[in-house]
């Protein structure tokens, strides 16, 4: 399948998501936790998608979801790709005690599951949206030291670092004027895999009920529509939109990070005879 | 001008392990300023570590480099830095002495924005002076290096060293990637520009003739150990050292050697 | 009837930005024995001319004109019974031997192959001519030598193990490409030794820039520029007394003769400018030379080249 075209679709849903998140108020019949209607009620002209247990409209609030959602994953994958391009690049161009150091404290956190890890934490700090893009980002930002660190290890030796530094460059213009932007392909990539990764974290966390309960996603969603016997009610206009939510935004960004690989990478080489 | 004084490298692998690897053993040599030295020696043999010892790019395990009177080995990272402008180095790989995701222009800049900090205008001036220099049209500023050859690159990569007015090269190979009229092309610039502004030249190769041309004496080199140094027609003539005969051999027999008499080696 | 007869070969390559001309109407021919050497610079075509000959090159080549091989016609060949030629009839020693062999794979293996896929000999008979063959190439203990992995050689065995390969099958023609590059000159000189013992009797194309090693092995030189045959003829008689002014540039341009640099760079292969490719660059051009392309002349002593300062 032709690379463009799947980097195209996977932008335009992305983009999609983001319109919608950005212009929730306008889109939204109502407001998403204003008692609108009857509980339970089935999907008609007034609310397309019903109500839910307490007489919210479930359209308004999937379609007000889509912020927190995306914002959480976005969050996350900024403050997890911040980390690990900061700490990948110095533990990869200093190494020797500083990389040991900081690259056993990375294995030792990395072999603590990151589920669990997030589960308890949570319960240490006031639930928020941001405590849990914070904590996910500084968690997870383990898997992306290692990729970035080993980017930069093999270009620290490259002729022209060695160049830059007989010229007499110090050793953070060497790291942030030439090392930078020699791995950001890598990082723009890896932040949007994140984010995908993120994003599903969030919503799990969500319908584990650990997230921020004064604010409506989709994985709290679903959580009350399988809670409110959604199940077997049969209340798929619940329980389907917000999941399909998820696999729609989770497909695009995967698509998306597949494939802008390819473009950004071998464009320097596309042009060598 | 340049010294180096019982400069040993030894590389070891690992931690704990005592397997070690000499790459440099007990290496003295003067360089006089305005001198080009030629370093010749096959693929290994420790040449290009001495080079790059010689401007601290590497750091010897022993012994002294002095650079006109500053013992460098003894420099703080500080003071190091200093004196590098008076010190650069030319690369042998054309492919990898530039930063692929900076312009031509913006890779020579990068010595004059460091140290100096002009303003816009002047950047550009030196910038467009310096391409003159080594042969290249101006508008090659706004190129990416995959967009040039390996000669034109090689030729960036010497404009490059030269934005800083340094006093002494370290040329590492420069063109041993190059095909000979390219390779024809940078070493005669390599030679007008040194005689315009009195370079002193570490000239390391491993091709004889390429030496013979450039150098005003030789140091040879194997293993690590520097064989002999003499002026460089005395070496040709009359070498010394065994090793230094059956490269010399080897280059007359391997080289279209057209117009010159062999009998110059043949006597020996 | 020679081994090997080019006429009118042509290979364009198509990529995104347009045409790349890099062989232009070449013709070429050798006999049997005889031993012709391909010089010229990067991107001059030599090496994309040794790729068409075993029809190797990449699939956005577009490849016009006649290769035929002791009269089989070898454009004309599928795949299948193409692959019967390669590596038995006509033997390549690729550039870059570092690229060149397996990685992964043992180089006992990597010869044997080779025998067992066109002598269709028993794997034990393949392991002994393979030793056999690797004592031959000077390298040490062959039985050890069998198993172990290409990076435990240094680029000069490698490259013996390339010619080893390239030599299993008793092939008729053989076509090294760049034997010499990168190696350094006492390694060089017995690569040039040891291909030149090999190829006795056999026919070879050697493909280089280096003129030293293209006037130790061959009897007869073709110069290529720009996708052109500009000069050839015998080596000594070529080397010593070049007529064509690119030829002359060259050798004025090694370091023994004092690296005399020929101006300007070669033009693009994307589109070449009327008349001769090389006027640009040349001492002696006239005003005839920017608008008239010069044929390939046939001059006494069986040489040729293409210059109107000889029309």
């Amino acid at each position: 399948m032709n690379k463009g075209v799947v980097f195209w679709i996977g932008c335009f849903v992305f983009l999609f998501y983001g319109a919608v998140a950005v212009c929730a108020p306008i889109l939204a019949p109502y407001d998403p936790y204003a008692i609108t209607g009857p509980p339970l009620k089935h999907p008609d002209s007034e609310h397309p998608l019903g109500t839910n247990a307490t007489g919210q409209d479930i359209l308004s609030q999937l379609i007000y979801g889509t912020r927190v959602t995306l914002l959480v994953g976005f969050c996350a994958a900024a403050i997890s790709c911040c980390i690990g391009t900061l700490l990948g690049i110095e533990t990869g161009y200093y190494g020797r005690i500083f990389d040991e150091v900081v690259m056993r404290i990375i294995d030792i956190v990395m072999t603590i599951p990151l589920f669990p890890l997030l589960l308890v934490l949570t319960l240490f700090f006031t639930p928020g949206i941001f405590t849990t893009a914070v904590l996910m980002g500084v968690l997870g930002s383990t898997r992306g030291i290692r990729v970035i660190r080993s980017q930069v290890i093999s270009i620290r030796h490259a002729t022209f670092i060695e160049g830059a530094r007989a010229i007499g460059e110090k050793d953070h213009q060497i790291m942030y004027r030439h090392i930078l932007p020699n791995i950001l392909p890598l990082v723009t990539v890896k932040f949007v895999s994140s984010m995908q990764h993120y994003l599903l974290l969030g919503v799990g966390l969500s319908f584990l009920g650990l997230g921020d309960p004064m604010v409506i996603d989709w994985g709290q969603m679903i959580e009350q529509a399988y809670s409110s016997g959604g199940f077997a009610l049969g209340l798929w206009w619940w329980l389907l939109p917000p999941g399909l939510a998820v696999v729609g935004i989770s497909l695009a960004l995967a698509l998306l990070g597949y494939s802008s690989e390819e473009i950004i990478n071998p464009r320097l080489l596309v042009n060598r005879l | 001008m340049i010294k180096f004084d019982t400069i040993t490298k030894t590389y070891s692998s690992g931690y704990f392990s005592r397997a070690e690897k000499k790459a440099v053993i007990n290496a003295t040599l003067t360089i006089q300023k305005g001198e080009t030295l030629g370093l010749v020696g096959e693929s290994g043999c420790g040449k290009s570590t001495l080079g790059r010892i010689a401007i601290r790019l590497i750091e010897p395990s022993g012994g002294k480099v002095l650079f006109d009177g500053i013992d460098l080995t003894a420099q703080s990272k500080y003071a190091l830095r200093k004196v590098r402008p008076r010190m650069q180095i030319v690369f042998q790989d054309p492919d990898t002495v530039l930063d692929p995701r900076m312009t031509v222009g913006n890779s020579i800049a990068e010595p004059i924005r460091i140290w100096q900090h002009p303003g816009r205008h002047e950047t550009m001036d030196a910038v467009m002076e310096l391409l003159l220099t080594v042969g290249l049209q101006p508008d090659l500023i706004s190129r990416y290096p995959f967009e040039l050859s390996g000669g034109q690159k090689q030729r960036v990569a010497l404009a490059r060293a030269l934005a800083l007015d340094p006093e002494f090269i370290v040329a590492d190979e420069p063109t041993s990637a190059l095909d000979l009229s390219v390779q024809a092309q940078v070493l005669s610039l390599l030679r007008d520009i040194q005689k315009k502004r009195n370079l002193t030249l570490l000239f390391i190769s491993h091709d004889l003739q390429v030496i013979q041309s450039m150098a005003d004496r030789v140091a040879v080199m194997k293993e690590g150990m520097i064989l002999e140094i003499q002026k460089t027609s005395d070496l040709f003539t009359s070498p010394e050292h065994p090793y230094t005969r059956q490269l010399i051999a080897a280059a007359y027999e391997s080289e279209v050697w057209f117009g010159k008499p062999r009998d110059t080696f043949q006597s020996w | 009837m020679g081994v090997l007869e080019i006429s009118g070969l042509s290979v364009r390559f198509m990529i995104q930005s347009g045409i790349i001309y890099a062989v232009d109407s070449v013709d070429f021919s050798m006999k049997p024995g005889e031993s012709c050497a391909l010089v010229g610079e990067s991107g001059c075509g030599k090496s994309v001319l040794g790729m068409s000959v075993m029809r190797l090159l990449p699939s956005n080549a577009v490849v016009t004109g006649l290769v035929r091989f002791q009269n089989s016609d070898l454009t004309g060949l599928d795949e299948h019974d193409m692959q019967q030629i390669r590596g038995k009839e006509i033997a390549m020693i690729p550039q870059n031997s570092a690229m060149a062999l397996n990685p992964v794979m043992k180089i006992g293996r990597q010869v044997t192959e080779s025998l067992i896929l066109h002598r269709g000999v028993s794997r034990k008979a393949a392991a002994t001519t393979a030793i056999h063959l690797i004592s031959r190439m000077g390298i040490s203990d062959p039985d050890h030598a069998m198993g172990r992995y290409p990076h435990e050689f240094s680029g000069g065995m490698q490259e013996r193990i390339l010619i080893a390969l390239s030599l299993a099958c008793n092939p008729t023609l053989i076509i090294a490409d760049e034997p010499t590059a990168g190696l350094d000159i006492l390694i060089r000189n017995q690569t040039i030794e040891l291909l030149k013992e090999q190829s006795r009797g056999k026919t070879l194309l050697l493909i280089t820039h280096d003129l030293g090693c293209a006037h130790n092995l061959c009897s007869r030189i073709a110069v290529m520029y720009a996708g052109e045959i500009v000069e050839s003829g015998p080596t000594s008689d070529v080397l010593s007394l070049p007529k064509h002014p690119y030829t002359l540039g060259l050798l004025a341009s090694l370091p023994s003769a004092g690296f005399h640099p020929i101006p300007g760079m070669s033009p693009s292969p994307a589109g070449f400018p009327a008349g001769c490719r090389f006027c640009a660059r040349c001492q002696s051009a006239t005003d005839l030379c920017h608008t008239q392309h010069p044929p390939l002349r046939i001059m006494g002593g069986s040489r040729q080249v293409r210059c109107l300062l000889y029309d």
